[in-house]
């Protein structure tokens, strides 16, 4: 994996270099999308989204890129065309001529750049982008291809700024409540609740955010023999006498994208991919592994990032919706007043998992466009936390990334099998709409 | 290719481009001839330095209080008459330097016997541990470096200027992270005790909210040692003292606060954990009593001084904190709690802490007052040390404080941006070891010049650093006074990291021109140097007190003879000492320019505790009520929806009205509620009141009441009620925001009455007959819309056309702005009622009445504040009418002056249709800046994080650049010019002029006043009634002052009642006030929120 970022760098460096020479080759299409999509996800762990947000980024960018580059490919259809909520896309002028990686790669930033923070770095990456191009197209086809690449950027913009995330912004926070069962800030940081209208985004295939609803997770009970007790039990017992394995599990599905870390009044955080970015890497791996087309890779990409998108709408708007009790704060009351998850808790209601949410819908989409038997080494990871891990497909990964959430002293068994559910009707359904 | 890669990835690239900063103080030129003349180590011999570089295994991440630096004690180990130096080096060699006199000093460390090397060295104290009368040196050692000795020091005074270290033996070879101790006699039984005050082992990853604070830690905790015959047995628990694993303590002061002469002990403790206030329970034991003591105070407290500041005889309290004074500086390095984690910590008992400086205020009972940001002394940057003295001998003890840490370690881009630790630790094992000092060259350094603030007599403080020579930047940590030179003024040496100490000579005795008194002390048995004496002294009508406590300010401890200012005084009237045994002695014609000596054999009189005289004002709510009547609030915060506004408008209640319902002559009460509550009416009866129940209130308790009045709407004879809505969480047009009209049927039973729809946000309800129809007619204040501050609320003008209410409200009067309060005065004198309005980021306005049309509208010029109330009378007794207004105060970062406005622009920024206020004021650098962090204006304007993703992107800016001029000029724009308390003095021909309320009643915002003669000498006096909870953190807790007494002269002014004297120390928030009548006899009547009511008798 290390030799194929390599060799993409010093391909940029080697034709960013000598940009004089005329007639250069253009490079392999599918190696500038990868090299776009690893560049967001830098800017995004930079830049600290949550989450939800992440997802949303991935979802737009993708789209956009997918809709330019599919004019590559006159078999391809458009995705964006059976998604709710867009505008009619443009079309390219029959009579010009068009790079439609280029129109790709422009319309997957400036999209970017609507989203991100780091305008200096982003144009750093656009420009670096844009100068494979510069000495291998006719200065015509560059530009036909920049503005064909811009004017898609547009029309994704109109379906961005309507899909309520601004409205969101202004509403109250939320602090869940001291009720039995019912989620409240845990420790460290005791910050509000993440994303509590994340629900209220307008879905893209989903007909509601509660489309897919898991039902009530199980009531509050404090006999020893409920279901409520146990299940806190076996998070207090697996956390207690985990295994280095499963702790090395925890720590590579963990992906938060930001923890505080206090050593006295010296603060630092720790920025990590957050989940939406790490399977955007395990869909780079399977393009690479599989040779993928430019137009395959956008389609790769696209799905990815819809299952991602639609899977957090499902997840927190459940999770706000049940507002469900954090393992620390049950365990810390009736089990151990001392015990800490190996993972610290995310700022949100438990109920479902995210994590399972959201790759249950990934993994869904992605066996369907490359085999059930998928084997991969999973090193998306290794840029962030030097982890990587083998896995026999993607079913098996989700589930490993599934239960990470137990190892971690995070989640309930239930709300992994509950939301791993929800996620992979949520990729049925993508299949259903987006890939017949 | 391996830095390819690096320079390549995103994120981590800022790394290497991020430049170190350091600013050196090269720039630094002294002033001339200043009061402290810095003495070069050549000239002294003092060439100390505290040197600390950080080790591969042992630096600042391993060790969290890495750059604490070391301490000072100054004190006179061989009895010649000179006081001594002793400086603690943390990695270094600590240092004993004797004083041969004229500022000549010699290093006598190596033949002292000193060998001071174990551990991280901390602070240091001398004391006749053995009560010999030779001066013996505690050193107290800390750091976690592993298989080292920390075991704490004590070196005993072999009188040959050689030291002996026998802890051990002595018991006080204390393993915690000790910072210092105080030895003092606790129980009264003659010989020293000691306080040994730790930081804990627990690491400082998250606050634990409920059970770690209860564990008590025998080994890492603070201890409090008793001296039995010469061996120290922890006593820790049976006192009373906590000895908590959490207890990160950094600063120890012991003195007597609530006048019993007993020791109290103010502990205060970095992080999380609150300070301690232990009073003397005068059996032995101690309570921690800060939390019934102190509204609120430093959050990561470092040192602290107990000193009389006001010269009131009463012991006030110091302690620092690390607010910054420079705005850049606060917004890259100051992170403000959330509010509702503050509220969770008060829940845990963490009491409510703020980053800011303390200035505690004794209000004679040891209940204090904090005033901090008044005082002008609340942001002096990372601090350590607080140090009262007076510099220059005038009377009045001054401030010193020593700050600077040698890397900005809180700098929130380096945390968030540049630190990811696991990141950066992976790169570079990839490229070889990973060592974090590589790393430390990233984190910003800057010196900072010391404070040293100048008692301005009046509870404020200037900072004068620079004129008085003690302004040199550094990373400055311990510091101590002595008179090194015997000549009558405190010099100073100040401990720091990197740079060799300073050494500053007073020159007081040649250039202020006052006169002083130093005082020596001769104890008894086992205390020969009269630890902890206290001595008041009395000259030309005041008082100063001084206590013989050298441990003092951070890690540091000072001379045990003590200096007087006398100023340009030199007669003192008479001298009194207080011994530690409780036994005193009196002198009289005590001359001046001397150093006497006090001898404890001399006191031949026994401590007696002063009564104190009975105060104006007592509280009766007992004898009146048999049943507390108590405001509920309920739950809400306005910061979840609008996190940018400064303080929270939906705990303006309860508002009181008061009249005669029931026509028994006697007066009944009524007490608004807050939503979910039901308002209450009680009628007095010759047996007291009693609680009435009336089904209409019942059915309307979902409305949040805002304002009450009782009038006679229908002429029928009785007092109808008139209840108007506010609450600030239901939305503009909602029907739980409508006024209601209750009529009476005689006998007191309430009934809903007829009223056209009126549905605001109100504040207050006020009545007058406008156009004389002989009808009542209504003016509704409208304080806000919901969820839109800063535009101006609705307000009505009802006209009572023969008992009906109409809607008849000029367009003038529609909306005149954030309406507080009202009032209907005649100031035309053409006979018909004027009405006066005052308001949130309003200008004092009032409405001429011509002959029941209300017309025009002026303002008073540059009245602008934050007006909640305003009352009328004529208080210069000129015959004209003039005014009581309560403003916000000065006891906040806010300012506001003509020149200097605090300004709000009031727009949908983002345009997603929900209104953010934007407030601007003007910071130290003279310069208007926002008040808000990053986080909350990026978290409320998302779109901002393009410009300003980093801290620094948003230091130093200005609301032009940080939004535009272009958006700033379509914006709501409000700007105001005060926010002290004044009044308002009718000069006539529609002069009005605005001037100030005393000091002391500007330390909280005023609600409510009385204008009454309370003391009975014929002038108006003004009672007043406030205080503000619910703030953003960013703003603190608004507590200083629930209520005061104002004595007027009948010319205009006033005069601040000490509390003690009025017995105003109410708590709690004070929101309406009014005189009743009982059983014949005047009471205020006073209304809090989330409180009970109060019945206060007076004279």
């Amino acid at each position: 994996m290390k030799n194929y970022a390599l060799n993409i760098i010093m391909l940029i460096i080697v034709l960013g270099g000598c940009k004089n020479q005329e007639k250069l080759q253009l490079p392999n299409a599918a190696d500038i999308l990868h090299n776009n999509q690893r560049n967001l996800t830098d800017l995004i762990v930079y830049d600290i989204f949550s989450p939800p947000a992440a997802s949303r980024i991935y979802a737009y960018t993708s789209l956009a890129a997918h809709e330019a580059i599919r004019h590559a490919d006159t078999a391809e259809a458009s995705l964006i065309l059976k998604l709710k909520g867009f505008p009619k896309m443009p079309e390219p002028d029959k009579n010009k001529k068009y790079n439609f990686t280029l129109a790709a790669s422009k319309a997957f930033y400036s999209v970017a750049a609507n989203l991100t923070f780091s305008k200096d770095t982003l144009l750093k990456y656009e420009t670096a982008a844009y100068a494979l191009f510069k000495g291998a197209l006719s200065d015509q086809e560059y530009s036909n291809s920049i503005n064909f690449g811009d004017t898609i950027a547009k029309k994704i913009l109109e379906r961005m700024s309507s899909d309520n995330y601004k409205k969101t912004r202004a509403l109250e926070k939320y602090y869940g409540s001291k009720e039995d069962c019912k989620w409240q800030p845990t420790a460290p940081d005791y910050l509000d609740g993440v994303e509590p209208y994340w629900g209220q985004i307008k879905s893209l295939v989903m007909d509601s955010a509660n489309q897919f609803d898991p039902g009530p997770p199980p009531p509050f009970n404090k006999n020893k023999e409920s279901e409520f007790y146990k299940m806190n039990r076996e998070v207090y017992d697996i956390g207690i006498n985990l295994t280095q394995e499963q702790k090395d599990i925890a720590h590579f599905w963990d992906d938060n994208p930001f923890v505080m870390e206090h050593t006295g009044h010296m603060m630092m955080a720790t920025k990590k991919q957050t989940p939406g970015g790490h399977w955007m890497g395990i869909a780079t791996i399977a393009c690479r592994q599989t040779k993928a087309s430019a137009v395959k890779a956008a389609r790769t990409y696209a799905l990815t990032a819809v299952a991602l998108f639609e899977g957090f709408i499902c997840v927190f708007d459940t999770k706000y919706r049940y507002s469900y009790v954090r393992p620390i704060t049950i365990i810390n009351q009736w089990i151990d007043p001392k015990w800490e998850p190996c993972l610290q808790t995310p700022p949100f209601p438990e109920y479902t998992s995210g994590h399972s949410t959201i790759t249950g819908s990934a993994a869904t989409v992605l066996t369907k466009m490359y085999g059930d038997h998928f084997t991969f080494q999973d090193t998306s990871d290794m840029r962030y936390i030097n982890m990587q891990r083998h896995f026999q497909s993607f079913l098996q990964a989700s589930e490993e990334c599934s239960v990470s959430r137990l190892y971690g002293g995070i989640h309930y068994r239930q709300s992994l099998t509950r939301g791993a559910d929800c996620g992979k009707k949520i990729g049925a359904l993508i299949i259903n709409q987006l890939l017949k | 290719m391996k830095r390819l890669i690096i320079i390549l990835c995103a994120g981590l690239t800022v790394v290497w481009l991020f430049s170190c900063k350091s600013k050196e103080s090269q720039g630094y030129v002294a002033p001339d001839a200043p009061l402290f003349v810095k003495l070069d180590s050549s000239v002294t011999g003092v060439g100390f330095s505290n040197t600390v570089a950080d080790g591969q295994e042992y630096n600042i991440l391993s060790y969290r209080n890495f750059y604490n630096g070391g301490g000072v004690a100054l004190g006179d180990i061989n009895n010649d008459g000179l006081a001594d130096i002793f400086l603690t080096a943390n990695q270094g060699e600590s240092k004993l330097y004797l004083n041969k006199g004229s500022f000549k000093f010699e290093d006598i460390t190596a033949a002292s016997g000193i060998k001071s090397k174990r551990g991280w060295r901390t602070g240091v104290t001398m004391a006749d541990v053995n009560g010999d009368g030779w001066l013996d040196i505690y050193v107290c050692n800390s750091g976690d470096i592993k298989g080292d000795n920390k075991e704490n020091e004590l070196y005993i005074n072999q009188h040959n200027n050689k030291f002996k270290e026998e802890a051990k033996a002595y018991g006080l070879n204390d393993i915690g992270f000790t910072t210092h101790a105080s030895f003092f006699d606790y129980d009264l039984d003659g010989d020293l005790d000691c306080y040994i005050l730790n930081n804990s082992f627990v690491d400082v990853r998250k606050f634990d909210l409920e059970e770690v604070r209860k564990v008590r830690d025998t080994l890492g905790g603070h201890k409090l040692m008793r001296n039995d015959n010469g061996h120290f047995t922890d006593v820790s628990e049976q006192t009373g003292i906590a000895g908590t694993k959490i207890a990160y303590g950094l600063g120890v002061s012991v003195s007597d606060v609530n006048g019993d002469m007993y020791p109290d002990i103010y502990v205060s403790n970095d992080f999380y954990e609150k300070d301690y206030l232990y009073i003397n329970q005068r059996n032995g034991t101690f309570k921690d009593e800060l939390p019934e003591r102190m509204g609120h105070i430093s959050s990561s407290s470092m040192g602290a001084d107990v000193a009389d500041l006001n010269n009131d005889g009463y012991m006030d309290i110091v302690t620092t904190d690390m607010l910054p004074e420079d705005e850049t500086r606060v917004k890259t390095l100051t992170r403000f709690e959330q509010y509702h984690l503050e509220n969770m910590k008060y829940r845990a008992s963490f009491h409510y802490q703020f980053p800011q400086n303390s200035l505690q205020w004794n209000q004679g009972d040891g209940h204090f007052s904090e005033t901090a940001f008044m005082s002008g002394i609340a942001a002096t940057d990372w601090s350590w040390g607080a140090l009262s003295f007076d510099f220059d001998n005038d009377g009045y003890k001054d401030v010193f404080i020593s700050n600077g840490v040698y890397k900005d370690i809180s700098d929130m881009d380096f945390a968030e941006f540049l630190a990811d630790k696991k990141n950066v630790e992976s790169i570079v094992t990839k490229n070889g070891k990973f060592d974090f000092r590589n790393f430390l060259a990233y984190i910003p350094s800057f010196k900072l010049p010391n404070y040293a603030y100048v008692n301005q007599r009046n509870f404020t403080f200037l900072n004068k650093a620079y004129e008085l020579g003690l302004g040199e930047p550094s990373f400055s940590n311990g510091v101590a006074y002595a008179d090194l030179d015997n000549d009558g003024d405190m010099d100073l040496v100040v401990n720091n990291i990197n740079a060799p100490c300073f050494v500053y000579r007073n020159e007081a005795d040649k250039k202020a021109g006052n006169h002083f008194l130093k005082i020596g002390f001769t104890g008894k048995g086992l205390n020969p140097f009269g630890t902890g004496a206290w001595v008041n002294l009395y000259s030309n009508n005041e008082k100063q007190v001084l206590q013989n406590i050298p441990v003092r300010s951070f890690q540091s401890c000072v001379d045990n003879k003590l200096i007087f200012g006398l100023g340009k005084n030199n007669k003192i009237d008479s001298l009194e000492v207080i011994w530690p045994d409780l036994t005193r002695q009196v002198m009289y014609n005590v001359p001046a320019d001397k150093e006497i000596r006090l001898d404890q054999k001399n006191a031949d009189r026994k401590f007696i505790p002063g009564k104190v005289s009975p105060a104006l004002f007592t509280d009766k709510t007992a004898t009146l009520l048999t049943n507390a009547v108590v405001h509920k609030e309920n739950r809400y915060s306005d910061f979840d929806g609008e996190r940018l506004i400064p303080y929270m408008l939906s705990t303006q209640g309860p508002k009181l009205a008061i009249a005669d319902v029931n026509k028994d002559g006697l007066q009944d009460i009524f007490v608004g509620a807050a939503a979910g509550d039901t308002a209450k009416l009680l009628i007095q009866t010759k047996k007291g009141f009693i609680k009435t129940v009336q089904p209409v209130f019942n059915a309307d308790k979902d409305m949040e009441d805002a304002g009450a009045v009782f009038f006679d709407v229908d002429k029928d004879g009785d007092q109808d009620l008139l209840v108007v809505c506010g609450g600030y969480q239901y939305d503009q047009g909602s029907s739980l925001l409508s006024a209601r009209l209750y009529i009476n049927d005689g006998n007191g039973k309430f009934t809903k009455g007829r009223m056209p729809d009126v549905a605001t946000n109100a504040s207050c309800v006020k009545i007058a007959d406008y156009d004389k129809d002989g009808y009542p007619d209504v003016f509704i204040g409208g304080r806000a819309i919901t969820g839109k501050y800063g535009l101006p609320g609705r307000s009505f003008l009802l006209h009572n056309i023969k008992g009906q209410l109409k809607d008849e409200t000029p367009e003038i009067l529609k909306s005149p702005g954030m309406v507080t309060d009202a009032v209907w005065t005649d100031i035309n004198k053409d006979t018909y009622p004027d009405l006066m309005l005052v308001g949130d980021w309003m200008a004092v306005t009032y409405f001429i009445n011509n002959k029941g049309i209300i017309t025009s509208a002026k303002s008073i010029p540059n009245s602008a504040g934050l007006w909640n109330c305003i009352s009328a009378a004529d208080i210069d007794k000129d015959g004209d009418i003039d005014f009581v207004l309560g403003n916000w105060g000065q006891n906040s970062r806010f300012k506001a002056s003509v020149e200097k406005p605090m300004e709000m622009y009031v727009n949908d920024f983002d345009k997603n249709e929900s209104i953010e206020s934007l407030i601007t004021y003007y910071w130290p650098d003279s310069r208007s800046h926002l008040y808000n962090s990053k986080e909350d204006i990026t978290s409320q304007l998302p779109y901002l994080k393009k410009k300003i993703l980093q801290y620094k992107d948003y230091a130093g800016k200005s609301i032009n650049d940080i939004i535009g001029n272009d958006l700033l000029s379509k914006s709501f724009r409000l700007s105001i010019q005060t926010l002290s308390s004044s009044v308002l003095v009718n000069e006539g021909n529609n002069n009005f002029k605005l001037l100030a309320l005393p000091a002391m009643c500007q330390a909280s915002p005023v609600f409510t006043v009385i204008l009454n003669d309370f003391d009975k000498d014929g002038n108006l006096d003004i009672l007043t009634g406030g205080n503000l909870f619910d703030l953003k953190p960013d703003i603190g807790r608004l507590d200083a002052n629930a209520s005061s007494l104002l004595q007027g002269d009948g010319k205009g002014s006033f005069k601040w009642m000490p509390s003690l004297q009025s017995g105003l120390q109410l708590k709690g928030q004070l929101r309406d006030a009014a005189l009743i009548t009982v059983n014949n006899k005047q009471y205020v009547l006073i209304a809090r929120n989330n409180d009970a009511i109060l019945f206060l008798d007076f004279k």
